[in-house]
Order: C-alpha cells, then structure tokens, then sequence
C-alpha cells in the first residue's frame, strides 16, 4: 500500500462528486483522454478508424526499412499514397494488406488495411485519407498519442491500451468500440460469471457495485473477488459504459484493473486515480 | 549362460532355425505395441502462436491462445471484456487478417512425446486409467502406450486428418524403436475426434496403419446444435462446465470465432443429417402450430448457411424478405470493424472493402468439401473395425425450433442463450421468431440421430453403445470408459487374430 501511496500521490481536487487525483501524465486515445499514474507501465495499444489499423509513435531510423524487408518476399506492389508516404501491399495467407507509413513532425504515422481483390484503389484512398488527415497534437480529433486523426467519427472505430503495475501481476486496460446498439452485456452479467465460476469449483464475490458517472456518461462500475481452486485469488474492476447507437463520439468504453487479491490496494489506488481523469477529446 | 534370441509374439509357431542342440537357449516373445492415440474435440486442444513457447504475450494478448486450463480461462475470456471482438483476436488475428491455417499451432513440446501436455487436462483422468489398465491376458502379446494428438482446430479437419496420419507414422515409428514391433494404432476419437480419425482413416491414407477406432460422442452427421450456439451461445440448461460456459453465451462470441474457422463449419449438420423424427428439415419454424420454414428440403449449404441471415426487416419492406433463420449475421463476423450502413463516404468505403461474408462462404466451402469427401450420399466412410458410442437422455438439438410471436417492442435479437429474428408478416404486422431451447434426445450436444451415424448391426462385443451420458465429459462416464477399455480388447482381439489365424489359438 505505501508504494501505491507514493505512486498516486498528487493533488486531490473535488469535480462533479468524483475526488480527482491530478495526473501529470495524460494519454489520449481515441475519442478520450485519461490521466496515467506514474510508475505504471505501459504495454501496448490499438486504434482503428473506419476499419483502418492505425498507430502513431516516434520515428526509429530505420524501422520502415525493417518492415518492408520482413515482407520482402510477399509484397505484391508499391501504391502511391501521396508525397511523403511509403507503402506496399502484400499478401498473407489469402488475404491482401496494405501497409503504409507517413513521418510527420518526427512521428510514423502507420495504417494496416486489407481489401478483396480488385478493391486496391478503393482501400488505397481511405488509407491515404487517414494519414493525410493525422495532426499533430490531440486537442481534437481521434487520437493516437502524439497526435490525432481528424476525420468522422466513424461508425466503426476502436482502441485499446493497456498498462501494467509496477510489480506484480497487476493490469489495467482501457477499451472502446462504436455501437450499433448500446452494450448492456460487457462486464454487466455478473451471474453469468458466478455460473462460469461455480463450474470451475469456485466462488465469486461482488465486493461491489454501483453507478458512477465519468466524462459524463453514465456507466457501471463492478469490482468482484473469483477465488478457483488451486489459483490465487484474483480481483477485477470494471466500469462500462454501453455507448450510444451509431455514435462514434459515444462508443461503449471500458475500464479494467485485474490482478492477484495481493494486489487490490494498488489497483484501487490506479483505479481512483485514473476515472476521475476521463475526459472526452472534442471531435473537431 | 544361456544364448538369448528375441521371437515375435506372432512367430512363436515358426520354426527357430540354426540353434545348436548342446546350447541352452533363452527366448524371449517380443510383444507388439499397439499405441493408443487419443484424438481430442474441438477446443480440446491447447493452440499458440506459432514461434513461441506459449508464455508471454504480444499486443496485449497471450502467445497461448486457446487453454482450458481454468487460469488460462479465468484470465482470458472471464478476466478479459471478452466480446466478440476479442475472441476473433484471440483465435483469427487483428481486424485485418482472416483465418489462416498458420495462424495457430498445437501447443505441445517439440518432439510432442506422448502428445499429452497439448491437450485438454480433463482427457489426462481417461488417459491414466487406459494407461494404468490390466489388459490380463492380452499384456502377453501387447503393450499399450498411451498417447494424445491435438491438432489446430480451428483449421480444415482435411488439415487435422493429414496431421494425424502423420503422426500415427511418427507413433508408430517410435513404439517400433523401443519395443521392436509395432504396425498399428488404436485410435480412441472424442466428438470432433471422430471426424478427424476417420478423416485420417479414410481420406489421408492413414487406415492400414490403424487396427481400428473407438469413436465417443462422434457428430458423424453434424449436429444443429452447432448452428444453435451460433444463434443463442452455448445453452445454460445442461450442466455445462467452465469451458463451455467460457466458449460464449451468446450468439455474437460463438459467430465471431466459429463463423471465421473451417473448423467449427465442419460441426454443422450435413447433407446426410436427419433428425430424431428422420425427417431433413431441421430448421423449423412455426406459428400456431403451423410451419413457416421448414429447411433443409436437400442441402443444408445452399437453403440455410449460405443464406445471410439478417435479422431486422427491411424498412418499409412488406412482407420483409430478410432471412434471419440463416445460420450467420454477416456483421458479427467481424464486429470490430464492420460498419453498419448508413455513415459517412469513408464509413461507405469501409463498408465496399468488407469481405468478411465471402471469406465465410470461403470457409464454409472448406467445410462442405470435407463433409461431401467424408460423408457421401452412399453414406458415411468409416474404419472397417470400428465401434461407437452415442449419448442419450440429454436435452439435445437434433432440430431448431423458433415460435413467432407478435413484436410489440424493439429488442435485441442476441440475449444471452437465446435469438429472435424479426420480420414482417403479410398483413403488415412486425413479428418475432423465437428460438426454442432444444427438445430432442442426445449428450447434449449431439442428437442420437447424429451419434448412431457410423452404427452398425453384429459388430464384436461390445458393440456400439447407447449410453445416458453428457458430451464434453463423456470419457470421464464410468460406464464409458468400462465400454471403451472393452471396445479397445475387441481390436485388439481382432489384431490378434488377424496374426494368428493361420496357426490358430485364442488369446
């Protein structure tokens, strides 16, 4: 626990009923921004945006040199995606993948696209549409760290990132996906997991569970204790928010810690620290 | 000291040639191993990706990608969000790839050993004891090795059977090393098992080198309760355990892995496949007693599953044409990023781009390959010595029933264990099918009709087998595994005789 005092330390300040750990660090992915504690590590994150991968981080020389030799012998063409974009196609088992990589201001900005054959143009011309519209910074737009892709939102985007503790076993993870209808599933049937637990022999215990507002959205936050024979006893947090319909601005949006029960004093205190901090980046 | 010479146990009526009268002489019968090759269902075998250990991870997901070990569960599908959109992570890649056959390998050691370490924990309780077992008389002239082949599930059963053949050369390659005599395997098959055996058997060259298969809750024509978890999840109301609670309660998670691998295709009823009643059509659905659709008439392929089942009518449509009742909703095969219509021009391009539909067809197309190869219309191909045993007096789909009610509310057609596919009706009304818990006799899984498919009358003791037992842990039945210990004496009987009928004897 003094480790996760030490980490979390930082000035508390009241809004809309939520004590607010003020966070230096702040990530922003997607539509939103989050507030990062020192000392939890980062492990890797994902977007997409109208069906397009896509990853912004900072330019390594040479790294798009390593790429295309590791397809080197299953690339099929070189498009021509605009000034200052290098991309190829290639094919992987029967599927045909265009990668492509802009630098801007420092930053490869990256897109992993496929098509079906004889659509090459059209997956071309969103992929070039995606990189010519990343800027850098994230004030706006869908973000990927440095900085954010100004288009839509989109009827189909999602983003995952994932930190882990500083020891232990512990992780946290932050997860959207547009909607079609809002998701009253995620994380919300608590009896459907008691059910997969008593199957295994084991018991789960809802430590507890209530509404809780981040950002302004109204979601569910559920912490439970699973305790499985033979296995040490794991506690997960989770607040999900179902998102609106076909609304990329309000995407169903998860949180989660999980770890060993060792380990809950450090994940609640990430927890308390990081939900306070979300906040919506403005689409435009 | 005596001279020692080695004879084989089926030479023991040979003259020895050339032993010299004032020697003393030793001879020692060399037993014939017969290995017995246990063949796992579907996700009974550990998958990872291939180049790794199976520990660790990359891009936030485990190099161990399909365990049924409870804390690989636990921390994957139960510890995880876990939607449809994870699990096609999981077991096909990122958005952009589609299956592919390397995606995934067995996770087992390199050279496998006896091939346990890559399989389903829950087999190892049946394992032991046929490894632990008196064969009595029989231990004169056999040993039995025990051994399991996994294979990539998720993969064409035709790749699986290739895989198998091969391994029962290496088994047979290793057990011969050792003992100095083997020629054959048994294979002891667990419900997709059954596939993949005879598969191996009958298809891949593999049937001279096998004295025979004892086959276990075998879906030899298929089972409509595969199509039920792709509309519904995997149902509640039989004792399920922690793996097929894990596999998905919906119709969204199941659709999501099972749509996108040839593997799971293969489970679906084919064109042989009747129901309990004989009769084809198993999809069935009814309205006051009165049926509405009655399929399949003769295939299943072209009048269900290639058939997109959408399950909201179209605006203004009446009556609407939508045919929920199709086996897969094209946008739960890739969830991720399949856009719904109606977006911007750039959601319009990611919607042109989509080809998650053609490449299920693709994979649909591998299924029914298998299954027209593997299950004629002269019937289904099979092990000459072949013994089978069927589950019996569990709920099981041997059809899929849904009742139409009026629709008064919009709702979701994917509640957990259920589907209602919306539509219009003549007169203009918006109506709901129902889907109905399954009725029919089975394991649970696989309905009798299907069970009995490789069946066949004056078989040797003990002959194929009814039993009231429960699919996934059929072998962990005590009658079961009393009933697979005497089919395996039957083959071996039958391997026994097979050498000695010249010279006669019983064993």
């Amino acid at each position: 626990m003094k480790g996760a005092l030490l980490l979390f330390a930082g000035l508390i300040v009241s809004c809309a009923g939520e004590k607010r750990v003020e966070l230096k660090n702040k990530e922003a992915i997607g539509r939103f921004r989050v507030g990062v504690p020192d000392g939890l590590a980062f492990v890797s994150r994902s977007q997409m945006i109208y069906g397009v991968e896509v990853a912004a981080v900072p330019e390594q020389p040479g790294a798009w040199d390593a790429k295309v030799a590791a397809h080197a012998d299953k690339i099929v063409s070189r498009p021509s995606l605009g000034a200052g974009v290098a991309a190829f196609w290639y094919k992987e088992g029967s599927d045909l993948v265009l990668e492509a990589q802009a630098l801007r201001e420092g930053v490869a900005v990256s897109i992993v696209r496929d098509a079906p054959e004889g659509k090459e143009a059209v997956a071309e011309k969103l992929s070039a549409a995606v990189l010519e519209n990343y800027k850098p910074g994230t004030g706006a737009g869908f973000c990927l760290g440095p900085g954010a892709i100004h288009m839509g939102p989109s009827l189909s985007e999602s983003v995952r990132i994932i930190w882990d503790l500083p020891a232990g076993a512990g992780r946290v993870e932050f997860s959207t996906q547009t909607v079609t209808e809002p998701d009253n599933k995620t994380f919300m049937d608590v009896e459907e997991e008691r059910g997969m637990t008593g199957a295994a022999g084991g018991t789960l215990t809802v430590l507890s569970e209530r509404d809780r507002t981040l950002a302004g959205l109204n979601g569910r936050e559920i912490r439970i204790r699973v305790a499985l024979p033979g296995q040490e006893p794991q506690v997960r947090l989770t607040w999900h928010y179902p998102g609106v319909g076909r609304d990329g601005a309000k995407p169903r949006i998860d949180f989660l810690a999980k770890g060993p029960a060792a380990l809950q004093p450090q994940l609640e205190a990430a927890w308390e620290a990081m939900l306070p901090s979300l906040e919506s980046v403005p689409v435009k | 000291m005596p001279k020692k010479h080695q004879v084989d146990w089926n030479k023991v009526d040979e003259f020895l040639a050339g032993l010299e009268t004032k020697e003393t002489h030793e001879i020692e019968v060399r037993r014939e191993a017969i290995p017995l090759v246990f063949v796992p269902g579907i996700m009974g075998t550990h998958l990872r990706r291939p180049g790794t250990n199976g520990e660790g991870e990359a891009d936030g997901f485990p190099n161990l990608r399909w365990s049924t070990a409870t804390g690989w569960m636990l921390s994957n599908l139960i510890f995880a969000s876990s939607d449809g959109a994870y699990r096609r992570r999981l077991i096909v890649g990122k958005p952009h790839q589609t299956f592919n056959p390397e995606f995934l390998e067995v996770d087992e050691d390199s050279p496998p050993g006896d091939g346990w370490r890559g399989i389903m924990e829950d087999y190892h309780i049946f394992l032991n004891k046929l490894r632990e077992h008196d064969w009595k008389e029989l231990d004169k002239y056999f040993v039995f090795p025990v051994y399991a082949v996994g294979y990539n599930w998720t993969d064409d059963v035709k790749a699986a059977g290739t895989y198998l053949a091969k391994r029962i050369d290496s088994i047979i390659e290793e057990a011969r090393k050792i003992t100095g005599l083997c020629e054959k395997v048994i294979l002891i098959s667990h419900s997709m098992g059954g596939l993949v055996s005879r598969t191996a058997s009958e298809l891949c060259g593999a049937r001279e080198n096998i004295v025979g298969i004892v086959h276990g809750v075998q879906p030899v024509n298929g089972s409509p309760g595969a199509y039920w978890r792709m509309k519904a999840g995997f149902e509640g109301f039989n004792s399920l355990g922690l793996v097929q609670r894990a596999l998905g309660n919906d119709g969204p998670k199941v659709t999501a892995i099972m749509g996108n691998i040839p593997g799971g295709l293969t489970l679906l009823p084919n064109k042989l496949y009747k129901a309990n009643d004989g009769k084809a059509e198993w999809v069935r659905v009814t309205e006051d007693g009165r049926l509405l659709v009655a399929e399949p008439q003769t295939n299943p392929y072209d009048e269900i599953y290639r058939r997109k089942a959408v399950v909201h009518p179209k605006a203004g449509e009446k009556p609407s044409t939508n045919e929920y009742w199709g086996l897969v909703d094209p946008v739960l095969l890739n969830p991720e990023k399949t856009a719904p219509e109606g977006g911007d021009p750039f959601d319009e391009m990611n919607a042109e781009l989509d080809k998650s539909w053609d490449v299920y067809l693709k994979n649909l197309a591998i299924a029914e390959a298998l299954h027209d190869q593997l299950s004629p219309s002269t019937g289904p191909l099979q092990h000459p010595q072949t013994l089978a045993a069927t589950g019996i007096q569990h709920k099981s789909a041997d059809v899929v029933e849904m009742h139409v009610e009026s629709n008064w509310i919009r709702s979701d057609p994917y509640p957990n264990q259920c589907f209602r596919g919306f539509f219009v009706n003549a007169a203009g009304k918006d109506m709901q099918a129902v889907l109905q818990d399954p009725a029919g006799d089975g394991d649970g899984t696989v309905p009798t009709s299907s069970g009995v498919g490789v069946d066949a009358p004056n078989r040797p003791a003990p002959g194929d087998i009814k039993l009231r037992m429960e699919h996934q842990p059929a072998y962990e039945n005590k009658l079961m595994q009393e009933w697979a210990i005497k089919a395996i004496t039957a083959m071996v009987k039958h391997r026994y005789w097979e050498q000695r009928k010249p010279a006669g004897g019983a064993p």
